[in-house]
């Protein structure tokens, strides 16, 4: 019992460590964009294609990395300077994952398997299009409201850009902390509750083994720069299996669970993980008999 | 005061950091390759929890402090576990 409450604390407290970088990013990169983007920058450069809309938030998501603990803020802020729906939508599902940084991490994780790092790459965009267009019909699928005015409880009339941008970086970046801190007791308990024994009697079923990893990394709330280390460790499972578990975790894990009703209402929370599930399952399934099971 | 909670809460995490960063524990909770990313984390977590004591947020939101608090009360208590690990009779 003291010590699972032992490894409980050091999980919880590590989880927070290592995504703590990426939040900083995040809110960072999110108060320079509520400072420094106006609206009708954003107007004038968005396609009113959907099909060009989402392609540029995948663009965009390989050129602004992110990790999934960071990305609310700066979608949020995207959203309150006017990017169109779909776009931020790609941005959301592609960023933590189609960057330099986490498909290198991928390559080396799976142990220089660049087929693996294709397929992630290649799932990964095959999702932000799903999310794009279903984020393209539905109704104000966002939360916009609140960001109309500084919703941050920061006095008005900073005394210069550099205030402002700390002022809503550390609001943005203390709001996350607080959901990345549950997430990581979620995923700490976890951890400690459930034994591996259970996990791996799924390994033998092809659909299960896929259903028990996605599962898994939705529990375990690993970031997409380590995921694909921890995927790699369970050598009894199948690759495509491994696959859907870095598939999944960047889009939707314990951590996210808390952090998405920022961004969206649960109705549209749900839609989105069940799309995003739906394709990565069919996806790793594919893979799966491609590859022979 | 309690407008300040924030940006002191965010300066004890920092200290938190900066804590197991000297006493050598930072391995037991990351590789120490990125000792350097963490300690630049905290070092920006400062100016934040700095900003936040002498520029506080016009009001007061327990709901936001809540999760900081129960965090740091955890990786605070632990520690004297972390030293001697004969003090919880567990080993």
């Amino acid at each position: 019992m003291h010590s699972s409450m032992q490894i409980f604390s050091l999980k919880a407290v590590s989880i927070v460590i290592e995504a703590l970088p990426f939040i900083l990013l995040g809110s960072i990169i999110s108060a320079l964009i509520q400072v420094y983007v106006s609206e009708d920058f954003i107007r004038r450069r968005t396609s009113k294609n959907i099909f060009k809309q989402i392609s540029g938030g995948i663009f965009l998501g390989a050129m602004l990395p992110s990790c999934e603990c960071g990305i609310v803020p700066i979608v949020s802020r995207m959203i309150s300077k006017g990017v169109p729906a779909p776009m931020a939508a790609a941005y959301l599902v592609s960023s933590p994952v189609i960057n330099p940084i986490v498909l290198v991490s991928t390559y080396i994780g799976f142990r220089s398997s660049g087929e693996m790092t294709l397929m992630r790459f290649l799932m990964n965009i095959a999702v932000a299009f799903a999310v794009g267009f279903l984020f393209s019909v539905l109704r104000n699928p966002f939360r916009a409201a609140q960001e109309k005015t500084c919703g941050c409880g920061c006095r008005h009339g900073h005394k210069n850009n550099f205030s402002e941008v700390i002022s809503h970086g550390s609001s943005d970046f203390f709001k996350t902390l607080g959901y990345l801190i549950y997430g990581s007791f979620f995923a700490a308990a976890f951890h400690v509750l459930v034994p591996k024994s259970l996990i791996m009697s799924f390994a033998s079923s092809q659909v299960l083994s896929i259903l028990a990893m996605m599962i898994f990394a939705i529990l375990l709330s690993v970031c997409s720069e380590a995921d694909s280390f921890v995927a790699a460790a369970f050598v009894h499972f199948s690759p495509a299996s491994l696959l859907a578990f870095v598939g999944i975790g960047p889009i939707f894990d314990l951590k996210l669970m808390l952090m998405l009703p920022v961004l969206m209402r649960k109705r549209t929370m749900m839609t989105y993980i069940s799309v995003s599930f739906s394709v990565i399952f069919i996806l790793s399934l594919i893979y799966s008999q491609y590859r022979g099971g | 005061m309690l407008r300040r909670a924030e940006g002191i809460l965010m300066l004890i995490f920092s200290g938190f950091i900066y804590y197991i960063i000297i006493n050598g524990k930072y391995h037991l909770y990351m590789n120490p390759k990125f000792t350097l990313l963490t300690l630049t984390s905290a070092a920006l977590m400062s100016v934040y929890g700095y900003f936040g004591i002498t520029d506080p947020p016009e009001s007061f939101d327990l709901k936001r402090i809540v999760p900081a608090v129960l965090f740091l009360l955890l990786a605070f208590l632990i520690q004297p576990v972390l030293i001697n690990p004969g003090i919880l009779g567990g080993g």
